[in-house]
């Protein structure tokens, strides 16, 4: 074991002292995790809460039951930013890496892939929408279930 | 000379010319949108004049609403930056119909060099290399372009015609992939560009990207500023460039140079410019493209010239003469500049967004900053993601690589996920140390792949702690933790009554691969 010595300098600020060293660390809390940068690298703790709720449930009643590899039956954004185009309706029948949503975000366009093959269950984007980073979009049945 | 500048930009390069036009002892006017009201170029003009609305087409990429402006508030000349209005022939013509100076090549250069076609045959016709496999089908229906791709062999590039900056960018691998490619890569032209006009191109497999900056007054006289090597790339971006260019033999650099004076001179070039080539794996260069601005990646050029670009550019808008001849300008010491982009490498380089909360960048002997953000800035999907270039000077390579690796490690940044981490992971890379580069280096050295995760260590379990301590604030006064060195070796368990979490794994660090003083 070793001591250390933390000293607040302001919110968010602190020094770090040690036997040999003194450092600045810089953190911040936002509304899931705690930001820490320590030596040039930064690091990231959920909060509980955040936690809690980010714990991903299990997909549909039996969903994929004995598959290794379930794939997943969510569509979800993978960058904050607006609903270019929606390729695909609620019943629609889809294939695997089909493109079900393009997406724009800072003048960078992404095409979004079903990553199932199944039907289209619910919808929850329309083209124009700013979504925000992991916000669903598509909920799919995949064939399993259909 | 001019007295009043209005630049129609925003964000890092509205400022960075600001500072130049205040320098010179001109008033330097900022343009701003609905978002951007107390933006930092915003705050450093010494005036500064709404174009209200959001979107860009009504804001930074409204020609009329500019120039209305200028003449409003007496305006002499118009730096467009780059990227916006910067390569719009029309927007040019606009401003000398308007009386109002464009600081950039004449209208004429900028259109024949913004049709990339019509460039390569010119430049074709003057002796320059150009890419093989080149194949004009500007307008042409799917099927004559499916042709075409067929014809010159996959895999294909198309690229946008008015384009550059790797929008509108698409790699092609199949042909049953060129429909979508073709239709997204052309939405995305007409998104950035105004323009929706892409075209296909043969893909050079591991290519070199070096440009050389020119400059040529209105009297005739064309210089370069040597070159730079722009090949560190992510997704058609450039992320890592540097001047000179390693590896790149005297006398290719003297070759390459000439061809890029000769193609200026070929177009009539007046102000500043990029000439871009590839360079094959044979030290075979190609002419790529002209981009008739000032190029993101300028400083590292005014570092190993000791120019300031810029302040040449208004010169020559304003009738002056180069004030060198080439044989006076020399290349001294090693410039690398860094991206520093909003985006988590850890998700394919996902744009990210925030508020900085923390933002101090490093200073020093030997450092720039090119920004316009400030601590407290919101991060939005609005704008470009890049947040800052970082900007260093050494005597020679390897004191500049030190010196950008310390830099990294120093730039303190909160509340916004960047590639600070992975642009301190490529630059130790062996393969950048040796200056093997080329513009498929992050994909073919693994780069793009999140890093390994180090194992338990002393300044893991610090971090633990500390995360630990900062949950638990706001609290004042010194206070006294404890934290086991290392993990118990005979069990090879970590126990930390401060941390809950520990156990669980519920923390997620970045590791440092290298260089940690505590690794």
């Amino acid at each position: 074991m070793r001591d250390v010595t933390i000293i607040p300098l302001q919110p968010g600020e602190a020094l770090l002292q040690d036997d040999h060293q003194v450092r600045p660390f810089y953190w911040r809390r936002t509304a899931s995790q705690i930001l820490l940068w320590l030596g040039g690298k930064q690091y990231a703790m959920p909060l509980p809460e955040a936690g809690q709720s980010s714990q991903p449930t299990a997909g549909g009643r039996g969903a994929n039951r004995g598959h290794a590899a379930p794939a997943s039956d969510k569509l979800t954004a993978p960058m904050p930013g607006t609903v270019l185009k929606v390729l695909a309706g609620p019943g629609d029948s889809v294939t695997h890496n089909q493109p079900l949503i393009v997406m724009e975000s800072m003048k960078m366009e992404l095409t979004l892939n079903s990553p199932a093959t199944g039907k289209i269950a619910t919808l929850h984007c329309q083209e124009n929408q700013l979504v925000a980073l992991g916000e669903l979009l598509v909920q799919l049945t995949p064939e399993a279930e259909a | 000379m001019f007295n009043k500048i209005l630049i129609a930009n925003r964000g890092e390069i509205a400022c960075r010319i600001i500072q130049t036009v205040q320098e010179m002892g001109l008033v330097a006017v900022a343009v701003y949108n609905d978002h951007d009201e107390t933006a930092r170029h915003v705050r450093l003009a010494d005036e500064a004049y709404a174009l209200p609305g959001t979107s860009l087409s009504e804001t930074y990429l409204n020609a009329k609403a500019i120039l209305s402006l200028c003449k409003e508030h007496q305006v002499d000349a118009i730096h467009p930056g780059y990227g916006f209005l910067s390569e719009n022939a029309g927007f040019a013509r606009a401003c000398a119909k308007a009386g109002v100076a464009f600081i950039g090549p004449s209208p004429d250069v900028i259109s024949a060099m913004g049709d990339k076609i019509a460039a390569r045959n010119l430049m074709h016709q003057a002796g320059v290399p150009i890419v093989p496999g080149w194949h004009g089908a500007a307008d042409a229906p799917l099927a004559t372009i499916q042709r075409e791709a067929e014809h010159m062999g996959y895999p294909v590039l198309i690229k946008a015609t008015a384009g550059g900056g790797g929008k509108g960018m698409r790699r092609v691998d199949t042909p049953e992939a060129l429909k979508d490619a073709w239709e997204a890569a052309s939405r995305e032209a007409q998104k950035a560009f105004g323009n929706a006009q892409v075209f296909l191109e043969k893909y050079i497999i591991k290519p070199r990207h070096i440009e050389f900056q020119i400059l040529a007054d209105n009297d005739g006289n064309t210089v370069h500023l040597f070159e730079r090597e722009c090949s560190i790339q992510r997704r058609y971006q450039k992320i890592i460039e540097e001047s000179p260019a390693p590896n790149l033999s005297a006398e290719l650099r003297e070759k390459m140079g000439e061809a890029a004076v000769q193609a200026a001179r070929a177009m009539g070039y007046t102000n500043a410019g990029t000439v871009e080539f590839i360079v094959g794996a044979d030290g075979g260069f190609y002419f790529l493209e002209v981009n008739t601005r000032l190029q993101v990646e300028h400083p590292i050029t005014e570092l190993v010239t000791q120019q300031d670009l810029v302040r040449l550019q208004i010169q020559i808008a304003a009738g002056h003469r180069l004030p060198f001849t080439q044989t006076e300008l020399t290349q001294s010491g090693h410039a690398i500049e860094c991206r520093l982009y909003a985006e988590d490498p850890a998700q394919n380089f996902m744009p990210a967004t925030g508020t900085l909360h923390q933002w101090l960048p490093p200073t020093g002997s030997g450092i720039r900053l090119d920004t316009g953000y400030q601590s407290g800035d919101a991060v939005t999907v609005h704008f470009d993601p890049m947040l800052a270039k970082l900007i260093v000077w050494g005597s020679d390579r390897d004191s500049a690589l030190r010196k950008m690796q310390w830099a990294l490690r120093q730039f303190v940044v909160l509340g916004v996920t960047q590639n600070l981490d992975f642009l301190h992971r490529v630059l130790s890379h062996p393969a950048f140390q040796e200056g093997l580069t080329h513009t498929h280096f992050i994909p073919e050295h693994g780069l793009d792949q999140p890093a390994e995760a180090t194992g338990e260590t002393e300044e893991s379990i610090l971090v633990e702690a500390l995360l630990q301590w900062a949950a638990e604030q706001p609290a004042n006064g010194a206070q006294s933790v404890t934290a086991p060195t290392a993990a118990d070796p005979a069990t090879g368990q970590i126990s930390s009554p401060l941390s809950p979490w520990l156990a669980a794994g519920g923390w997620r660090g970045t590791p440092l691969s290298e260089g940690g003083r505590h690794a």
